[in-house]
């Protein structure tokens, strides 16, 4: 993946970080990152849902739980506008949510495409 | 050490479940709040716990609640897992039961200090609690924890009544003096050896090959508890029994392994020990009464003999039951007025005619009827009640017989003799109350005859004389009474001073058929004269008792020939009589004869 000014990579993803908190058990950090490919997608589509319908209420807890999981795996500006979502559910705030889920979008792309070139799989 | 992961998010979930089986805990994990309670509830369920906030069904403090409302179940160190941060939260956390806390994303490092850190307050406190529930001296259950065991069988037993236990209380005989002869440290070893002995013979796993055709169900080991109540008491409870006899069989074991010689240091010991047994199918409601019932058959054991069971059956039970009632209906009577005082003649052998009266209590028990002394006197001894009721004894004699007296103009007056207790014997206060009673009755103190057995007199001579002398001055006459059934010292005999000598009735109704016991009487009435006393046979049965008596020298009888005893309102016709006649009545009477018949 290529560098990218506006966004670097460290502030996407804390790899040493995540990698100590496994206790370098790379084997698990990409368990992680399936069940992450998984399950984080239906989160967005939960929140598009949210904001079709107006439900902020839907937006706040949904927001929390996507925080939760990309925190998990360090993927720092992913956390930080997930938490930015879960900031304007709580307050009950519509306006900006669609630019923030499809930055969000863009960001879980690039952490994800950060993680995979990070864990590379051992030659077999 | 088993650990409760509860988190409903797997990419928290599966690295913390990674995390804790590598530093080597036991995870067992749900992403359900409500399961995770039941989980931490059950029986052998973990002891610490990792709990997600957010949960479907039920979150973490709400877990943490539900848990904390069991107080009896083991304690389990909660931790919740949260990205919240704020104070509120936290403090909301700790109020639902929470011990502590770790934030999402966790450092693997932190988290296990914190698990060690639970794990150090959970030891703690099951150190606390074992200390708690066991004797230091022989680290098995003690008293209290015992009762919380026993107050759960009887509870099982009242919903089950198919399920039966056993309760055995045992004591090592003559403890005391081992312990003083040994010195405690020696005392406290076989305290020690005796707890893993009785531990031993209860476990039934190995009981069976013992008991032989007899088995005993084969059963883990644990269901039974050995405690030890305090000193050389323990208590055994044999869970799940099929019959009485396993509590038997367990109980002579115990006392074989017990008769098996105690190396304490260098010195052999045999000790024996008693064991009272109580049955759950008497039907207990509460640990104490089962314990005391245990407690008492195991006094009759040892009342029976060192080394030896008893059994407290449903029959004893009752007899405890009627017992208590007994004390406390004892305890009203007096404030009742339920004594009454029946009056039995004493007549001059020599004319038949009356001199006085033995004054004998009577108790008219509510639901019971009319009871005789022998019913109640023992119980009045034991418990002390036999001191007011005695006092009121003394008081009524006198007051009634000189009534009499006074009714009739009696010149000598009739006298009146009134039994003494031990115990009442025994009250510093009790020569003056004697006075008291002379006082306010105006009795002739020469009247009032005090009658004391041989056993009451002889159990502290010294004492005995100086009553006796204190009696005399104040111009009482004095009689001992049942001569010849208990010991009695011609020494102290000859001492004491005595006005009378009472024939045991048990020499008198032989005495006709068995020449031994007519040389006895023979030798009691010369006996009684060489000492300067009167003699008064008890019993008398019979015209030939009565002339044989006579014939031997004794100067007065009672007994229903002449009269039985007589309630108050009987006796007045009798004295009415008399004095139609210008004389004491002469015994026996028709009339009296009759009424004596309707006793």
């Amino acid at each position: 993946m290529a560098e990218d000014a506006e966004h670097p990579v460290e502030a996407c993803l804390d790899y040493p970080e995540l990698l100590a908190r496994m206790e370098n058990d790379q084997d698990l950090v990409r368990d992680l990152l399936r069940i992450f490919k998984d399950e984080f997608p239906r989160g967005v589509q939960s929140l598009r849902e949210a904001i079709a319908s107006g439900d902020l209420k839907k937006i706040e807890t949904t927001g929390h739980t996507m925080k939760g999981m990309a925190a998990m795996l360090a993927f720092g500006r992913v956390t930080q506008l997930c938490k930015q979502i879960e900031m304007l559910g709580r307050q009950r705030i519509g306006e900006g949510l669609a630019e923030l889920v499809a930055g969000l979008e863009h960001e879980t792309r690039l952490a994800v495409a950060a993680l995979e070139s990070s864990c590379v799989e051992p030659p077999q | 050490m088993k650990i409760l992961i509860a988190d409903d998010d797997l990419l928290s979930r599966y690295p913390l479940q990674r995390t804790l089986e590598r530093a080597g805990y036991e995870v067992l994990a749900t992403g359900n709040g409500q399961q995770a309670a039941e989980i931490l509830l059950q029986a052998d369920g973990p002891r610490l716990a990792l709990l997600d906030w957010v949960m479907p069904e039920r979150d973490g403090p709400g877990v943490c609640r539900e848990v904390r409302a069991q107080s009896q179940h083991l304690y389990v160190y909660l931790v919740l897992l949260t990205s919240k941060e704020s104070t509120g939260d936290i403090v909301a956390g700790l109020e639902a039961g929470a011990d502590d806390f770790l934030s999402k994303p966790y450092d693997p490092e932190e988290l296990k200090a914190r698990l060690r850190s639970g794990q150090r307050i959970l030891e703690l406190q099951d150190r606390l609690m074992h200390e708690a529930r066991h004797d230091s001296l022989t680290d098995i259950p003690n008293r209290s924890f015992f009762l919380e065991r026993l107050d759960g069988a009887i509870r099982h037993a009242s919903r089950r009544p198919d399920y039966k236990f056993a309760l055995l209380y045992f004591d090592i005989d003559r403890f005391k003096v081992i312990n003083d002869s040994l010195g405690h440290l020696a005392g406290d070893q076989l305290i020690r050896e005796a707890a893993n002995r009785l531990v031993q013979s209860t476990r039934r796993d190995d009981l069976v090959s013992a008991a032989g055709e007899h088995d005993l169900p084969i059963r883990p080991p644990g269901d039974d508890t050995v405690a030890r109540l305090g000193g050389d008491e323990f208590a055994i409870l044999l869970d799940d029994i099929h019959d009485p006899s396993d509590a038997i069989r367990v109980a002579e074991r115990i006392q074989n392994t017990m008769a098996q010689p105690f190396v304490i240091g260098e010195q052999v010991v045999s000790v024996s020990a008693s064991i009272g047994i109580a049955l759950s199918a008497t039907g207990y409601s509460a640990a104490k009464n089962m314990l005391g019932d245990a407690d008492a058959a195991m006094y009759r054991a040892k009342s029976l003999g060192r080394s030896r069971y008893a059994v407290c059956d449903i029959a004893m039970h009752a007899s405890a039951v009627n017992r208590l009632k007994l004390e406390t209906d004892l305890q009203q009577a007096i404030a009742r007025k339920e004594f009454r005082l029946h009056y039995q003649p004493v007549v001059s052998l020599r004319d038949g005619r009356m001199v006085g009266f033995e004054a004998l209590a009577r108790w008219q028990r509510p639901e019971f009827g009319l009871v005789l002394p022998e019913s109640f006197i023992p119980v009045a001894e034991e418990t002390g009640l036999v001191v007011p009721i005695g006092s009121w004894v003394l008081q009524e004699a006198c007051r009634q017989v000189q009534t009499w007296n006074q009714q009739f103009a009696l010149n000598p007056p009739f006298t009146v003799a009134v039994n003494i207790s031990a115990k009442q014997f025994g009250q510093v206060t009790w020569v003056s109350e004697v006075k008291m009673s002379l006082d306010q009755s105006n009795l002739d103190p020469s009247a009032l005859h005090l009658e004391l057995t041989e056993s009451v007199a002889m159990r502290d001579p010294q004492h005995t004389s100086r009553i006796l002398r204190e009696l005399k001055a104040l111009g009482v006459r004095s009689s001992i009474a049942d001569f010849g059934t208990g010991y009695s010292s011609i020494t102290y005999l000859r001492n004491f001073l005595l006005n009378f000598l009472k024939i045991d009735s048990s020499f008198v109704s032989e005495m006709e058929s068995n020449s031994k016991d007519r040389e006895i009487v023979r030798t009691i009435i010369a006996l009684g004269h060489n000492l300067g006393m009167e003699i008064i046979a008890k019993s008398v049965q019979t015209a030939n008792q009565a002339s044989l008596l006579e014939s031997l020298g004794c100067e007065y009888a009672q007994g229903y020939f002449f009269s039985g005893p007589l309630e108050t309102n009987q006796v007045t016709p009798i004295l009415m009589a008399g004095k139609a006649n210008n004389h004491r009545p002469r015994l026996p009477l028709g009339t009296l004869r009759q009424l004596a018949a309707t006793r």
